[in-house]
C-alpha cells in the first residue's frame, strides 16, 4: 500500500467518524497527508416536489452552499404514485404511476450535513404524502477539474467577487453580442 | 441501506419495476439517460450510435433486500445480449422522510 498505510490505519480512515475518534491518536501522525484530508465528504441527495425547488434553493444558499446539481426525474414512493377514485360507470381505476420530482445533489463536508438536512426538511415539509426523501452517501474523492484540487479544497475556493453569478462572463458575452449585431 | 443504480434497456424498464414490486420494493426514481458500454455503442451499416438511450432506476433498499432486488433486476433485465446494462451499489449512511422528519439508518 502507498504512503505506509497500515491495515489498521486504513480501517480507521475508511470507518465512520465515531470509529476514527475512538482509534489511537498516535496512528494519525503516521498518515502522510494533512489532517484536513480526514474530513469526510458526503453527498446529500434530495428528491422533492418540483414546486418547492426555488424556495429550497434560496434557503440552502443562506447556508453558503451555492453549488448543486439538479435533475428532473420521475418517481414514486411507498404509495405507488397517485390513484383516483373510480368515477361512476368507469370501467377501471385511473392512476398516475410516476410523479414528476426534482432530484438535487449537494457534495458537502461532514459538518454541513446536519444543517443542510434541517433546512431541507424545514422548506419541504407539507405533511402530505409525497414530500420526498433525503439520502446521505459517503464520497471518496472530489476533484476540481480547473485546478486539479482534491478533497475539500475542490469544494471551497476563494472566488473573486466579479466571478460570482458569472457576472464577468456575462459582461464579455454582452459586448460580443453588441459587436456582432452592429456588423 | 444501499443505493442501487440500475441502468437498463428502456423496453425492459416496466418488467424490472414489476419484478421489484413483487419482492416488495415499490419506491424508486427513474430517469432517462444516454450511455455506452465496453462495446462503444453499436454500428448499423455506416452509422455509429455511441450514445444509446437507457433508463436509470435509483432505489434505496435495506441491506437484507439487496440480494433479492439484484435477482429481480437481473431476471427481468437480462436478454443475454450486450447492452443489458449494469447495476451499481453504493452505501447509504442515512435516509430521511421529509414528511415526518424521521431518520432511518442501519
Amino acid at each position: 500500500m502507498t504512503r505506509g498505510v497500515t491495515p489498521e490505519l486504513r480501517t480507521m480512515l475508511e470507518g465512520t467518524l465515531e470509529h476514527r475518534r475512538s482509534a489511537a491518536p498516535g496512528l494519525l501522525a503516521t498518515w502522510a497527508e494533512p489532517a484536513e484530508r480526514l474530513i469526510r465528504l458526503k453527498e446529500v441527495i434530495a428528491i422533492i416536489r418540483p414546486e418547492r425547488w426555488h424556495h429550497t434553493k434560496s434557503r440552502v444558499q443562506r447556508l453558503r452552499l451555492p453549488a448543486f446539481t439538479q435533475q428532473r426525474v420521475l418517481g414514486r414512493g411507498r404509495e405507488r404514485g397517485l390513484r383516483y377514485l373510480p368515477r361512476q360507470g368507469a370501467s377501471r381505476q385511473t392512476s398516475i404511476q410516476y410523479l414528476p420530482k426534482r432530484m438535487i445533489s449537494w457534495i458537502v463536508e461532514d459538518a454541513q450535513v446536519e444543517p443542510l438536512i434541517q433546512a431541507l426538511i424545514e422548506t419541504n415539509q407539507t405533511g402530505q404524502l409525497g414530500d420526498g426523501k433525503i439520502f446521505v452517501l459517503p464520497i471518496d474523492e472530489a476533484v476540481r477539474l480547473r485546478t486539479g484540487e482534491r478533497g475539500r479544497d475542490a469544494l471551497h475556493a476563494q472566488v473573486p467577487a466579479d466571478i460570482i453569478m458569472g457576472k464577468a462572463q456575462h459582461a464579455v458575452q454582452a459586448t460580443e453580442l453588441t459587436h456582432a449585431s452592429r456588423e | 441501506m444501499k443505493l442501487l443504480r440500475a441502468i437498463v434497456r428502456p423496453e425492459r424498464e416496466e418488467q424490472v419495476v414489476k419484478a421489484l414490486e413483487a419482492i416488495g420494493v415499490v419506491s424508486l426514481t427513474k430517469m432517462d439517460v444516454l450511455g455506452r458500454g465496453q462495446q462503444r455503442g453499436i454500428q448499423v451499416g455506416a452509422s455509429v450510435y455511441d450514445e444509446i438511450p437507457k433508463v436509470q432506476l435509483l432505489l434505496v433498499v435495506e441491506d437484507a433486500k439487496v440480494a433479492p432486488a439484484m435477482t429481480a433486476i437481473e431476471s427481468a433485465a437480462k436478454t443475454g445480449q450486450p447492452g443489458d446494462g449494469k447495476v451499481f451499489i453504493s452505501p447509504v449512511d442515512a435516509a430521511y422522510t421529509i414528511r415526518t422528519g424521521e431518520r432511518h439508518a442501519d
